[in-house]
């Protein structure tokens, strides 16, 4: 569709409607282009496969072949390389492995190579842009052959350890059972009784080799629930902590804030490696381990073993006192709810904090009471109590769980108090002096006007010390406490297969890298300013 | 001293034939159909959003056009990489936002893509950066840094790096727009001098004084089309399409 | 003209000539007091913070400091400090670590004087610091050396106590009985050296076996009847003076004054027949019968004032030979009672120590070891700085371009330099003999040396990856970027441990030919990796804000995409982001840490290595982690108050265009 000149080409007037738009045409990707050139891919294939198998000998013998040429070539030049023979044998064992990741390099990468020559010849002969000038070619060729360069190293490594590891590598060791003592975390020895009940797939569940106590898997999960018990204590201690000290940082008070700075300043400076075994060997270390001369403060007993306290137990008057609690909050959100409309209709305050805990604690209180009345407390606490050697009865956190969780407080929490104080900085003062100006308190201004924004500001960084502590969780190994990485090592010790359990933790890992991060920014989209 | 000569013996040195974009799924370009004559001044103005940046940054193949066919100096604008190498040898541009390096001086940035594209040595580069610095009115600002200099001034070491490599073709997108009204004068004063040098110009401006003045020709665009290409006389004076004289009521 | 101005509260009104004279604020407001009410006492709130936290720091800082001074035990820094700094590298090859560090310390200077802004601060600082320590092992000299004692039980006597003396030095000798208050006291009565013979019959030993009999009842300390002999002999075991102690309850001193410098025993004999004792009856003492004498005993300290506590370090060692001669056979009266005090490792401080002996024997050591590196280091800074900002500040500029040619060059081949140094020569003898360097095996480094090594060398390294990574990554071709991102993710989605173990374990398979690397390549690999993937991020981060403009000019110029990037996108860019990657640098420091877990020593590794392998040093975790700490903190802090300086001069901005 030509525009309508009306005068000559220098000088036009366009009468033609203005506004039509037509649709883009077809998009020129990859995918498409492979399509248009089926019998191009399978063409290249055949030839492939037709070559492969015509000069399998020759490949096969390709690596001797080569070595050989190179002692001839070697020889006549005058240097001998029978010293060499042994490098050569090293040397002509990758060099099958190159060559087999070789292949496997060009069958990957070969159609995209096999296309972009097309393409370029084709469009060479359309349109006369040689093909070693296309961009278009080049952009591709870069990009297969890149890729054949990355699938020939990884593959090559892959083979080579797969020659050089003694223990073959199998990937069946999670299922096998090994015995070592994990002294905290859920036992992994005993059956999962509770398998059976997930409905559908339960059964297959709980037959699972993989799943069957005293497996590595098994013991992998005490693992991860071990990480997950410090980690998710951590994370909710040091960003308390962190606000604490941020506010401090920003403080009037002289005395808190330089206090705070040094806070900051030291925690951030030393390596958390260093902190870790002060308190675990210079604090706890210390302390007394047999429990007889244990610190005692009311039922709690602080020894170099751990910390024993009493274990909450709950009784058959629980569910009451669980029913009413769930009243309690659904009734507080409704209150509260009811209290932001009565806010917006007549402007009386609303309070919604103190009529929400009237709900749930009030609701909470009866539900207390009713329990009472009916049996009991809903509670029991399980003392600990001193046998001859230990405690028995009442929970423990040990040693290096105590360590693990105030060590990352304490190192995190430097991290996210600076954090803190650059976001609530960041708010610009005319904004609290706007604030102020309307008559909005202290408080108000912080809740409303200053934090909102600050955390948009908080959020990221945040977001970074998270998947830092989870990742520092794994220094638990230096400090006794059988986290995933721990518990990792030692079944690797057991078992041999480095490769897989690597693969295992890693991704383990990942995957709860991946998790805090999708978590985190949710929240951060949900912080998002609205803009045009 | 270009390599390719022009092939056509028409005359233009830019043409465009039914050349049209899209991004994505929008056209911003519709069958556009150009043609510019050596030694001209062409001024493209147009409302915001009407596509004149994108039609002179397809020119230089900053943006790719993907039907239609762009002649520049007889040189067909494609994936061939020579010809596209070719093409921005012959054509300069001026951004809007000067997109000088801030990092280096303002004889550094005459100078570098002379020694690096052109492979002159550095005597003759800074040589002809002085030159150009005098044609353009600040030979004294040579070792200062682009952030000491205002506006107006970048503005001009902009033209200057950009004659540096002695194009055949300015281009130039917005030279005035960010520039503080004190500013607009000095430039386009600079513009004007290049004008009547001889050098062939496509400009996208707001500046219908420079306009009136210096241009050859005027094209309006609207929405991705060129809606009227005429002499500046008749253009201000006696426009003849409908969405023509509605854009200038709006602007004089 | 002196009515002229009308009170404020009409409506018209003329100023006086002159303005009022400009008065100083209210009292209250300024000074010291002012600075009080506003930063400490503003609120009511305000008020009760200051008092509680005031409340809770000074006995905090207390606690500490009265831990550190008066209990705790220094000297596992002060023995094994050439372990801690440079491992187990060759006594005699450490001089070429030395040399290292001298050109690590001139180059700062050099760096911080040409491109540093004005650190007449850290000097001046620093030259306080030295001076102090110079100072302190003078005043350190004049103190008295603190008390050894010896435990005296009816049972065992001890044996002759060898110490070195100057003449006319004064020995004091005093014997302290110890009746039932004392050892049914919960705390520790003595303060002081207590000779600490393996064993049984050490004085710990024998003072918690005595307490326990006293809870016990089984002891009753009330027959005292210590009768002594203290002589003083010479190194032959000639007797040079000899005194006797009579039973009393109260305290008996002895002075012995040294004819000359050398060698000298202090022996106390136990007369084992006893002479008539007195009794005090009426207040007239009484000899009393032989039928009722008690026999030579009781519970008694000997307590020798005068005597340094001996030094086990080899330097020590050797000047003292030299002084004083070899150490003299002991003559025992007999095997059992021979306990004898030579060595450092038989002592140790019981009970709160005073500051003078906190001085003398913790403090002052720890000065003298480092004195003179101290000095040393500090002067050639000084120097360099000087050099670098005479050269900054000077008129001609090709001076300061050539000043920091010459730090550039210095630090880019101080690096394999460096390693050279560290590392040798397999074969020294191929070599020019001047740069015979005999090879020290890589397991052999350790300690801060090898923690510097680490950081450095990975940090060098990973640079170029990290740049090719961040380019890949926003490159616009698919696959190099998808590889780039899956690389950069993975990598830094995982902790570093699990790195390091990767790279100890899994890499040498990687080819047979690998499996022979040192572990201290695996390791710099694996951290290399883990540092370029950081870096990328960050290069990542100042690419991001270089705006696209820049880039369509020069491809509107021409230049070819390697040009581009080369000349402009990567030059703004890494000058952007040189505050990010400092205090990266700083977090690789930190976590060269986590290679003492994989069993290599560095820094860290080395002190666990002291403490947790050595039995004599287990008690002083405490002491040792909180040194590793205060070293860590300090280069840690010095390095990001660089970076913070460099980014309050702007270096971390792309420049900026003024607009018009």
């Amino acid at each position: 569709m030509t525009a309508k000149y009306s005068r000559t080409d220098d000088f036009f007037v366009n009468t033609a409607d203005l506004s039509a738009r037509r649709p883009p045409p077809r998009p020129q990707n990859t995918a498409v282009q492979i399509l248009q050139l089926p019998a191009v891919i399978v063409a290249s294939y055949l030839v492939y496969i037709g070559g492969t198998i015509f000069f399998w000998n020759l490949l096969n013998d390709f690596p001797t072949v080569l070595a050989i040429l190179v002692k001839i070539l070697a020889s006549k030049v005058g240097i001998h390389l029978d010293s060499l023979d042994a490098f050569l044998d090293i040397f002509i064992v990758n060099i099958a492995n190159v060559v087999e990741a070789g292949w496997l390099g060009f069958l990957v990468a070969f159609p995209y190579i096999i296309y972009s020559m097309a393409n370029g010849l084709l469009v060479q002969w359309r349109t006369d842009i040689p093909i070693y000038r296309n961009i278009v070619f080049l952009s591709n060729i870069t990009q297969s052959v890149f890729l054949f360069a990355v699938i020939v190293g990884l593959y090559t490594l892959m083979l080579n350890v797969k020659d050089n590891t003694q223990i073959p590598i199998n990937w069946n060791v999670v299922s096998r059972r090994f015995s070592v003592e994990v002294s905290e975390g859920p036992d992994f020895n005993t059956e999962l009784t509770w398998l059976k009940d997930i409905p559908l797939v339960g059964d297959s569940l709980a037959d699972a080799a993989i799943l069957r106590p005293g497996t590595a898997t098994r013991a992998l999960m005490t693992g991860v629930i071990n990480t997950l018990r410090a980690v998710l204590l951590a994370l909710v201690f040091s960003t308390l902590l962190g606000i604490f000290v941020g506010i401090g940082l920003l403080s009037n008070n002289w005395l808190v804030r330089n206090l705070s700075t040094i806070y900051v300043e030291i925690f951030r400076n030393t390596p958390l490696l260093v902190q870790l075994f002060f308190i675990f060997r210079g604090l706890l270390g210390v302390l007394p381990t047999s429990p007889r001369d244990a610190y005692k403060f009311g039922d709690f007993y602080l020894s170099g073993r751990g910390l024993n306290f009493p274990k909450v137990l709950t009784t058959d008057t629980y569910p009451y006192f669980l029913v009413s609690i769930i009243i309690g909050l659904v009734v507080g959100v409704f209150l509260w709810r009811w209290r932001l409309k009565v806010q917006d209709e007549t402007g009386k305050p609303a309070n919604t904090l103190a009529w929400f805990s009237l709900a749930f604690l009030g609701l909470g209180a009866i539900g207390l009471g009713l329990a009472f009345a009916l049996g009991g407390s809903p509670f029991k606490l399980d003392y600990p109590v001193l046998d001859r050697f230990n405690f028995s009865g009442g929970s423990r956190w040990s040693s290096g769980y105590l360590t693990l969780v105030v060590g990352l407080t304490l190192y995190t929490g430097a991290f996210i108090a600076d954090i803190v104080r650059a976001g609530i900085q960041s708010v610009s003062y005319g904004q609290i002096e706007a604030a102020r100006a309307h008559g909005l308190t202290s408080n108000q201004t912080l809740r409303l006007v200053v934090l909102p924004q600050a955390m948009r500001l908080i959020v990221p960084p945040l977001t970074n010390q998270y998947l830092n502590l989870s990742k520092n969780s794994s220094l638990a190994i230096a400090i006794g406490f059988y986290d995933l990485y721990n518990v990792a090592t030692v079944v690797q010790n057991q078992t041999g297969q480095a490769v897989a359990l690597f693969a295992i933790l890693m991704g383990t890992y990942l995957v709860i890298s991946l998790l805090i991060s999708l978590l985190m920014n949710m929240v951060n989209r949900s912080l998002r300013l609205k803009t045009r | 001293m270009s390599e390719q000569s022009n092939s056509n013996g028409s005359g233009y040195i830019i043409e465009c034939q039914d050349v049209n974009k899209w991004f994505g799924e929008f056209h911003v370009l519709k069958d556009i159909n150009m043609k510019v004559k050596e030694r001209e001044v062409v001024v493209v103005i147009g409302p915001s959003g009407s596509g004149k940046s994108t039609l002179i940054r397809c020119i230089n193949r900053l943006e790719e056009h993907q039907e239609g066919k762009i002649l520049v100096d007889g040189i067909e604008l494609s994936n061939d990489l020579k010809n596209i190498n070719a093409i921005r040898r012959e054509t300069g541009m001026v951004f809007q936002s000067f997109n000088l390096f801030p990092h280096l001086t303002v004889m550094q940035n005459i100078t570098l893509a002379q020694r690096y594209v052109r492979r002159r040595p550095r005597r003759d580069a800074e040589d002809m950066a002085r030159q150009l610095l005098q044609r353009v009115g600040i030979p004294e600002q040579a070792n200062k840094y682009p952030g000491q200099l205002s506006g107006g001034q970048q503005q001009r070491v902009a033209i200057a790096r950009a004659l540096a490599m002695q194009p055949k073709i300015m281009l130039f997108d917005e030279p005035t727009s960010a520039l503080d009204p004190e500013m607009i004068k000095e430039v386009l004063d600079v513009m004007k001098e290049l004008a009547r040098s001889g050098m062939t110009m496509l400009v996208v401006t707001h500046e219908m004084g420079f306009a009136r003045e210096v241009a050859d020709r005027v094209i309006f665009m609207d929405s991705g089309r060129i809606v009227e290409i005429g002499t500046p006389e008749h253009f201000f004076e006696n426009p003849s399409h409908e969405r023509t004289k509605l854009f200038l009521s709006q602007i004089l | 003209m002196s009515e002229v101005y009308h009170r404020p509260d009409e409506t018209f009104y003329v100023a006086p000539k002159e303005p009022p004279p400009s008065r100083r604020p209210p009292a209250l407001t300024i000074g010291p007091v002012g600075w009080l009410r506003k930063n400490l006492f503003s609120s009511v709130s305000n008020t009760l913070i200051t008092v509680i936290t005031v409340g809770l720091m000074a006995a905090f800082f207390y606690e500490l400091v009265t831990w550190s001074v008066a209990k705790a035990e220094w000297n596992v820094v002060n023995n094994t400090m050439r372990l801690m700094m440079v491992g187990l590298y060759p006594v005699d090859q450490i001089w070429r670590i030395e040399l290292i560090a001298i050109l690590l310390v001139f180059l700062s200077g050099l760096g911080l004087g040409v491109w540093g802004g004005n650190a007449r601060g850290f000097f001046i600082i620093a030259l306080m610091i030295i001076i102090a320590a110079l100072f302190i092992p003078i005043g350190a000299e004049k103190i008295e050396p603190p008390p050894i004692r010896f435990l005296i039980t009816p049972t065992d006597a001890i044996g002759p106590v060898v110490f070195v003396g100057d003449k006319d030095d004064t020995v004091r000798l005093s014997v302290e009985p110890i009746d039932d208050n004392a050892i049914a006291n919960e705390t520790s009565p003595f303060v002081g050296f207590i000779e600490n013979s393996p064993g049984s019959s050490s004085s710990r030993a024998l003072w918690n076996n005595a307490k326990a009999q006293v809870v016990a009842g089984t002891l009753d300390l009330t027959n005292y009847n210590l009768q002594l002999t203290v002589q003083l002999l010479d190194r032959s075991g000639k007797v040079l003076d000899e005194q006797l102690s009579t039973p009393t309850r109260r305290r008996v001193n002895f002075e012995f004054k040294l004819p000359a410098d050398g060698w000298y025993y202090v022996q106390v004999l136990r007369d084992e027949t006893s002479e008539a004792i007195y009794e005090t009856v009426d207040g007239v003492q009484l000899p009393i019968a032989p039928a009722r004498t008690l026999p030579n005993t009781g519970y008694a300290w000997i307590r020798i004032d005068g005597v340094d506590t001996m030094s086990s370090q080899v330097a020590d060692v050797e000047q003292r030979t030299k002084t004083y001669g070899e150490v003299p056979a002991i003559q025992c009266p007999s095997a059992a009672e021979c306990r004898r005090l030579l060595l450092e490792e038989n002592t140790r401080f019981e009970g709160a120590r005073s500051f003078s002996a906190f001085l003398k024997t913790q403090l002052d050591p720890f000065l003298q070891e480092i004195i003179v590196s101290l000095v040393v280091g500090f002067a050639v800074m000084l120097a360099a700085y000087s050099i670098g900002n005479f050269a900054k500040q000077s008129r001609n500029p090709s001076s300061k371009k050539a000043v920091s040619r010459v730090t550039i060059i210095g630090w880019i081949i101080f690096f394999p330099l460096s390693w050279i140094l560290l590392s040798g020569f397999k074969d020294p003898d191929s070599v020019h003999p001047f740069l015979r360097l005999p090879e020290v095996a890589q397991s052999l480094w350790g300690g801060l040396i090898l923690t510097i090594v680490l950081t450095f060398v990975s940090l060098t390294v990973a640079f170029p990856i990290g740049i090719l990574l961040a380019l890949g990554r926003r490159s616009k071709l698919p696959i190099i970027s998808i590889f780039c991102i899956l690389f950069i993710e993975v990598v830094r989605g995982v902790p570093l441990i699990t790195i390091l173990f990767m790279a100890k374990f899994i890499v040498p398979y990687f080819a047979k030919s690998m499996s022979d690397t040192e572990l201290l390549i695996r390791l710099l690999v694996g951290l290399t990796l883990f540092t370029a993937a950081y870096n990328a991020e960050i290069i990542r981060g100042g690419l991001q804000i270089i705006p696209k403009g820049q880039i369509e000019a020069s491809q509107a110029l021409g230049l070819n995409p390697f040009a581009t990037n080369a000349f402009i996108v990567l030059p703004q860019a890494l000058r952007a982001v040189i505050p990010a990657m400092m205090s990266q640098s700083v977090s690789l420091f930190k976590d060269t840490t986590l290679v003492s877990i994989v069993g290599l020593f560095e820094f860290l590794g080395m002190i666990e290595l002291i403490v947790n392998g050595q039995q004599i040093y287990r008690p002083y975790q405490r002491e040792a982690y909180l040194f590793v700490g205060v070293i860590y903190f300090i280069i840690s802090y010095i390095m990001s108050s660089l970076s913070r300086r460099l980014e309050e001069s702007g270096a971390g901005t792309v420049r900026k265009m003024r607009k018009a």
